[in-house]
């Protein structure tokens, strides 16, 4: 599932870590997801929505 | 107010954990190769037997299926995941093992193997496909 994680971290100037701890994940649990490596699950899929302020979709691309 | 977990050292804690079972998964199949292999005794009452593995599968299988779930609520779930697909990789390569081993009867030419050669090598496979699923990802 490709996302746009990487690109609105960048935009808000957070590393990958920073962002883990927002989300309490680990830092290579977010590099998972940004590189394709793991696909979140819904719960944190709506953490990382409420974080950017954004709907899932707008992060998310399933490809469909 | 609840103590913050440390996701990356709980990650890290894991690698470690499983770079040391594939170890001790290799250095205890060889061990139990060089050592002499174990008498299986007969089942004096085959019914009773399969009563008693049937009633601990329910008893074990519950109790450790409550655990895991514990496990997961307190895991972060990329974690979690690694862990679960480490074990179904471990569970299939055993039971592969153990198929081809005495039923496609390679224990005939290369020895027969133990109850704790099978422990090593349900270790070994979890720890392999821990790592595996690490490196290639989970998605």
């Amino acid at each position: 599932m490709n996302n746009r994680l990487k690109v609105l971290r960048a935009e808000r100037d957070w590393s990958q870590a920073e962002l883990a701890v927002r989300l309490d994940v680990s830092r290579q649990a977010v590099n998972a997801i940004e590189t394709g490596k793991h696909d979140p699950s819904l719960p944190l899929a709506f953490r990382l929505a409420r974080l950017f302020d954004m709907q899932i979709e707008e992060i998310f691309d399933d490809g469909q | 107010m609840a103590k913050a977990i440390n996701r990356d050292r709980q990650l890290l804690k894991a690698d470690i954990s499983f770079a040391l079972l594939g170890i001790v998964s290799i250095a205890g199949t060889f061990g139990e190769f060089a050592g002499s292999a174990e008498a299986i005794p007969e089942v004096a009452q085959p019914l009773l037997m399969t009563g008693i593995v049937v009633g601990l599968i329910l008893i074990l299988g519950a109790i450790i299926s409550k655990v895991a779930s514990i496990d997961r609520d307190h895991s972060e779930e990329y974690t979690f995941q690694l862990l679960s697909q480490g074990a179904v990789v471990g569970v299939m390569v055993t039971f592969v093992m153990n198929v081809l081993w005495f039923d496609i009867f390679l224990g005939r030419w290369l020895g027969e193997l133990s109850a704790d050669h099978l422990l090593t090598i349900l270790m070994g496979g979890w720890a392999f496909g821990y790592y595996f699923h690490r490196i290639r990802g989970v998605a």
